[in-house]
């Protein structure tokens, strides 16, 4: 079990998720409170892949729920299984059954949707980790089925009652801030926002997810990386981009960077054909006298 | 052991209410949870319970900086002073304040927070239309060009801009009521009217999906031929962003900038001392065809023909390429639900849209209408709230 912040920092790494302080400490937080997590941060800082660790780290089930405009309780909480309803009716109906005895609307017949799988787990695996991924693509609507799991891990269905979680999961909400969060939600969980990694973090998450790069290349990779994220860009490059990027260059042989090196590749750090042209065109040349500048 | 406890918890309660003051939406919840974490802690080690405060008292990183000030500013002094320490964190408090009732901002501040402490009372209820109609200022204010108001006149019209963003927004986030018509089967409906028939379905109930809420976006020219102009329509757009969730707004003048996170939860100057900082070309040259190329590139899924509504505030002086324009114009116009161009200009009696850019424009336009004055501004409030005023 995880008792102490180090730890949690230790079996992440293990996990090859480089960790740093602040972010164990919430998680422990979280762990130990029993609030959910809200994660934010720019795209490809490595917010989901936070629940996924934790999940191999605490040796639970990965629940995971992603969000989408338009997405209802009937897809995310529970649902009615008409067609066991329609045959439980015709069949109590040639056994000439009284009506009473009909209960169509009991658990029996309820199909289980991620968050109420969450909450009453029945792979008996006990607790899981249940993941809201991008929870700003969803309806405002939509948030607020949420609070009544957030702030009391309970799911209230009318004809059923009230099913409250035996064991708490571990709730990670991640948003990428493309909207606001309403703050009724916000309050209810613990906040951390993930910002892009330092050379030295980004390096030794480089070091650890790709173990066939040289030490050269890898530094000269992160520092670049450090140098973009300077720069006014539409989409700065996150984490996933750098390693992507580092795995491109491993692959094509190379050794360390050149203009034409950088050129080839792009594509692998910039997602949007204005920021490739904006730096192919404004500034490469500055990225390198920059990056001669670092030691 | 049990006074330095009861001094902490003080301690906490006071950085919580200093919070507060900083506008950090701080609720008792979040202390009881602080001091729930507490013991879980190594409270020798400063940024655990750096850690600790702020996972708990923010929740949106523009939160992040302030909090951090403080936080140095409050425990810090509480190291130093380590004898006595409640006392250094209560002057700090109070020179928190004082400093706060002293800045110039201090005023308006305070006017903003009263604003938003009746906004959850009345909603959506007769009294604030009646507040709305209180509040709006006499004809000759209402016809009167904003380039020509006198500064005692301003606060009266700042106020009836922001009570229309909100009236506006009111009238947008209403629920439409569900009948029984529609495409869709309600099996949970149908399934409970078959019970009384022995599980025949007889009678099938059906359903609509639900209206989708109309998206705003508005896009402002700031250049610098609309300088004054430019500024009331920000008013307009700050209140819709800050009243109505699916409000997407921008300015642009040589290139297009996203404001939206600018205008939200912010009081009106401090956003726009934001916006002139950010958008680096206030008051420049204007090239709407770029910057419209630049928000279809950018933002096109904001664009959705049922539900977006599109208003462009700007008076056409276009100094681009007005091919882009007009292609960027029709693929925009394909896109939405309608378009409407607001023109300053269009208060002058005899104006007409011969300049390049707006002729251009024209074409695409579902609507043209002024905006120069607080009547003007009324009347596309109103054409607004009847969704949009267009047929989907």
């Amino acid at each position: 079990m995880l008792d102490s912040i180090e730890q949690i920092q230790q079996a992440m790494e293990k996990e090859k998720y480089i960790c740093d302080r602040p972010l164990a400490t919430v998680l422990y937080l979280a762990l130990k409170l029993e609030k959910p997590l809200l994660l934010e941060g720019e795209a490809g800082v490595g917010k989901t892949e936070v629940a996924k660790v934790m999940t191999e780290v605490l040796g639970r089930r990965l629940i995971r729920l992603q969000c989408y405009e338009g997405l209802d309780a009937a897809s995310a909480l529970y649902e009615w299984n008409y067609p066991k309803q329609l045959l439980r009716i015709k069949m109590s109906e040639s056994r000439q059954q009284a009506p009473e005895a009909l209960n169509i609307f009991s658990e029996e017949f309820l199909i289980r949707r991620p968050l109420l799988q969450a909450i009453q787990d029945e792979s008996e695996n006990r607790h899981t980790v249940l993941l809201i991924d991008e929870i700003d693509r969803s309806d405002e609507e939509f948030e607020a089925f949420l609070l009544e799991i957030l702030s009391d891990f309970q799911i209230t269905i009318p004809e059923v009652g009230t099913i409250k979680a035996k064991y708490r999961p571990l709730v990670i909400v991640t948003s990428n801030r493309t909207r606001d969060i309403h703050d009724a939600l916000k309050r209810r969980c613990l906040y951390h926002w993930i910002d892009y990694p330092s050379f030295e973090k980004e390096y030794r998450i480089v070091s650890s997810k790709v173990p066939a790069i040289q030490e050269t290349l890898a530094q000269q990779i992160c520092s670049f990386m450090q140098v973009i994220r300077g720069k006014d860009f539409y989409k700065r490059p996150g984490i996933a981009e750098t390693l992507d990027w580092a795995n491109a260059l491993i692959h094509l042989h190379k050794t360390h960077l050149d203009e034409e090196v950088v050129k080839e590749t792009l594509g692998c750090i910039f997602k949007h054909f204005e920021d490739v042209k904006k730096m192919k065109e404004e500034d490469l040349d500055s990225c390198f006298s920059l990056l001669e500048q670092i030691p | 052991m049990i006074q330095r406890d009861s001094d902490l918890l003080k301690n906490i309660l006071l950085f919580s209410h200093a919070l507060r003051d900083r506008k950090l939406p701080v609720t008792i919840n979040n202390v009881v949870d602080v001091l729930r974490g507490i013991p879980l802690i190594d409270l020798q080690r400063k940024e655990d319970f750096h850690c600790l405060l702020k996972s708990t008292f923010v929740s949106r990183k523009e939160e992040m900086e302030p909090f951090d000030e403080l936080f140095e500013a409050f425990w810090s002094i509480e190291e130093e002073r380590k004898p006595s320490r409640v006392k250094p964190s209560e002057k700090m408090l109070h020179t928190v304040q004082e400093q706060e009732e002293n800045s110039s901002s201090g005023y308006e501040r305070k006017e903003f927070l009263s604003r938003e402490d009746d906004a959850p009372g009345g909603k959506e209820t007769s009294l604030e239309k009646k507040e709305v109609l209180a509040y709006s200022p006499d004809e000759t204010l209402s016809e009167k060009d904003f380039a020509r108001l006198r500064v005692e006149e301003l606060k009266t019209i700042r106020e009836a801009i922001l009570q229309l963003a909100r009236k506006v927004s009111t009238t947008l986030s209403r629920r439409w009521k569900r009948g029984n018509g529609g495409d869709q089967i309600d099996f949970r409906r149908s399934m409970r009217r078959s019970i009384k028939y022995g599980g025949e379905m007889i009678e099938l109930r059906m359903r609509k999906p639900k209206p989708r809420p109309l998206r705003l976006v508005l896009i402002c020219d700031v250049s610098g031929s609309m300088d004054i102009y430019s500024r009331f329509f920000l008013l307009f757009m700050f209140g819709l962003q800050n009243y109505y969730p699916h409000c997407e707004t921008f300015t642009f003048s040589t290139r297009l900038n996203h404001v939206s996170p600018l205008l939200r939860r912010r009081t009106f100057e401090e956003a726009l001392r934001l916006i002139s900082k950010k958008v680096l070309d206030w008051a420049g040259g204007t090239n709407i065809g770029l910057s419209l190329h630049q928000f279809h590139l950018r933002h096109s899924e904001l664009l959705r023909r049922n539900r977006t509504l599109l208003l462009i505030f700007s008076d056409g002086w276009d100094r681009g390429d007005t091919r882009l324009l007009d292609s960027e114009m029709r693929y925009i116009k394909g896109q939405v639900r309608g378009v409407i161009w607001l023109n300053p200009l269009m208060g002058s009696r005899n104006y007409q849209p011969l300049c390049k850019g707006m002729s251009t424009a024209l074409p695409y336009l579902d609507r043209f209408m002024p905006y120069h004055n607080l009547s003007s501004l009324k009347d596309l409030a109103h054409l607004i709230s009847r969704r949009g005023g267009f047929p989907s």
